[in-house]
């Protein structure tokens, strides 16, 4: 004689299996998302390293030079102010700018979002 | 004296019942969870603290064509040709995206022009960062001069869908040009005046606040649910379908990291964060999931029109729960941990309000949709990162105010 199935135990076991099945196959949709997320890189740098000042410094092709651009212990060393400029005597800040515009003033716009 | 202490314990715990007991010992797992909670929250931030920051040196021949010499100087890139002769000038800018900072290399000639840009880091969701790619937003900027305005809507093209992002990238990009027309053309810009932005969707969110927090306190069960549902539809439709800003743990990750947005056009996400966590906390009741939550309220239609009920085996009540709290933790720990918060968030509102997203994307948007007609509001219930999270917030209030009130009662003793 077959087992008598109570229909109301079969509706619940049904009920559980969708419920974890939804569960479940989120769960893995979840991750999939991570894993898509993280591929895409978010940042354009090849270093990835938090002091951009020493990593400049280290690397032979980049100098940093003192924000001191005109004082005289830097005056004819590679990297000091006469280095930098076009003239070769002036700081960069000081070379000819004549044929910049002259900035405006300038009006933000409220944006829409 | 202790070890009479000690026998006074063992006495006062033969004496207590076994409800009270497991009550006790379950009360004290709590605090040790919320205390592991917080130290893993800390690594992971401390992690991402640390390890985080990129190498811009490298990146300035990118932006300045025909440099192949660069020289650092407070924050100023100088580009140098191959005789030596000064190319440009790059520096980089920084202002608040979506998910966090986005930061922008420029490079500007002599002439004042730009010449390049690049973005050295950003922490947007995937799919928002991917429409301001496919608008080609950071290559309309060459050739622009430092002169121009570099707005939204204005001179710059605006990215429908991801207008955070863009903004973030305009902004940084006022910020770059301004130090290197300052520090490297010699030619101060005017100060940037900062507009509050203040419009319908902060209106909208204040009006839905003062529904949730006014109506959960009605007595007429009726008026009650006609607000709920009010609200509900409110929130669906405007913060849902045409703002497309509901709340996502990309927010909370970014406010954790300490990613918080400039307030002047930003209010919206203050009000929204600030908010729950206020009246969560003053309040106890969460105002936002049950009352004007947009993806909520999908789901809500959904089961009501196919009269799908609320459904929490005890069996597995437990389990559930705690493996909805699970994945909201490893959400918080990889945003907090890479330092992105946009890559920890999960939800599928952006595939469902503004109906873009990558096919995984979609199938889980599908696979919720679906399951709302089963199952009563399926993903808050069992994947929504943002419940435990008030649920914590909820935890750390009880705890708290339990320990102000046992130390009151010391003080009365006293």
């Amino acid at each position: 004689m077959a087992d008598a199935v109570d229909p109301k135990v079969n509706k619940e076991a049904v009920k559980q299996g969708i419920l974890l099945l939804f569960v479940g196959v989120s769960f893995v949709l979840v991750f999939l998302l991570w894993r898509e997320a993280l591929a895409e890189p978010g940042e354009s740098s090849p270093g990835y390293i938090r002091n951009t000042q020493l990593v400049s410094t280290q690397n032979p092709a980049y100098k940093e030079i003192p924000s001191d651009r005109d004082g005289e212990e830097n005056s004819g060393k590679a990297g000091s102010s006469g280095m930098l400029s076009l003239t070769n005597t002036a700081t960069p800040a000081q070379a000819d700018r004549s044929h910049i515009p002259t900035p405006t003033e300038t009006q933000i716009p409220l944006m829409d979002q | 004296m202790g070890e009479m202490t000690k026998s006074a314990i063992a006495t006062q715990k033969a004496t207590l019942s076994p409800a009270v007991l497991q009550r006790r010992i379950q009360e004290r797992r709590n605090i040790w969870l919320v205390m592991g909670t917080v130290a893993l929250i800390l690594m992971a931030w401390g992690y991402g603290y640390f390890t985080s920051g990129a190498d811009i040196a490298p990146l300035v021949p990118k932006v300045l064509p025909g440099a192949v010499r660069v020289e650092v100087q407070s924050g100023l890139f100088l580009g140098f040709a191959e005789d030596g002769s000064l190319v440009g000038y790059a520096a980089s800018g920084e202002a608040p995206g979506y998910g966090g900072p986005l930061q922008i290399l420029v490079g500007v000639n002599l002439e004042g022009q730009i010449t390049g840009a690049e973005v050295i880091q950003q922490r947007e969701t995937p799919g928002f960062y991917r429409l301001v790619q496919s608008n080609g937003l950071v290559e309309s900027l060459a050739q622009k001069q430092v002169t121009d305005p570099f707005h939204l809507s204005g001179d710059l093209d605006a990215v429908s869908g991801a207008t955070l992002s863009a903004e973030g990238i305009a902004a940084a990009t006022r910020r770059a040009v301004r130090t290197i027309s300052a520090d490297g053309l010699d030619q101060p810009l005017p100060v940037e005046r900062q507009p509050i932005k203040f419009g319908i969707p902060e209106i909208v969110l204040i009006l839905l606040y003062a529904g949730g927090y006014f109506g959960h306190k009605l007595r007429s069960s009726t008026w009650k649910r006609r607000t709920r549902w009010l609200t509900l539809l409110i929130g669906m439709v405007v913060l849902g379908f045409i703002y497309t800003a509901p709340l996502t743990i990309s927010q909370v990750i970014s406010l954790l990291s300490g990613y918080w947005p400039d307030w002047h056009n930003n209010i919206y996400w203050y009000l929204l964060i600030g908010g729950i966590l206020f009246v969560t906390t003053v309040d106890a009741k969460n105002p936002y999931c049950n009352w004007f939550c947009p993806f909520g309220a999908v789901q809500e239609c959904l089961s009501t029109i196919s009269g799908a009920k609320y459904y929490k085996p005890r069996k597995f009540s437990s389990f559930l729960t705690w493996m909805q709290r699970g994945l909201a933790l490893l959400a918080i720990l990889i945003g907090l941990a890479l330092r992105r918060p946009g890559v920890a968030g999960y939800e599928p509102f952006q595939t469902m309000f503004d109906l873009r997203g990558t096919g995984l994307q979609w199938a889980f948007l599908i696979l919720i949709i679906l399951s709302s007609l089963l199952i009563y509001r399926p993903f808050c219930n069992y994947l929504c990162p943002l419940d435990p999270v008030v649920d914590f917030v909820g935890e750390v209030r009880r705890r708290t105010k339990e320990v102000w009130r046992k130390w009151q009662m010391r003080s009365i003793q006293k």
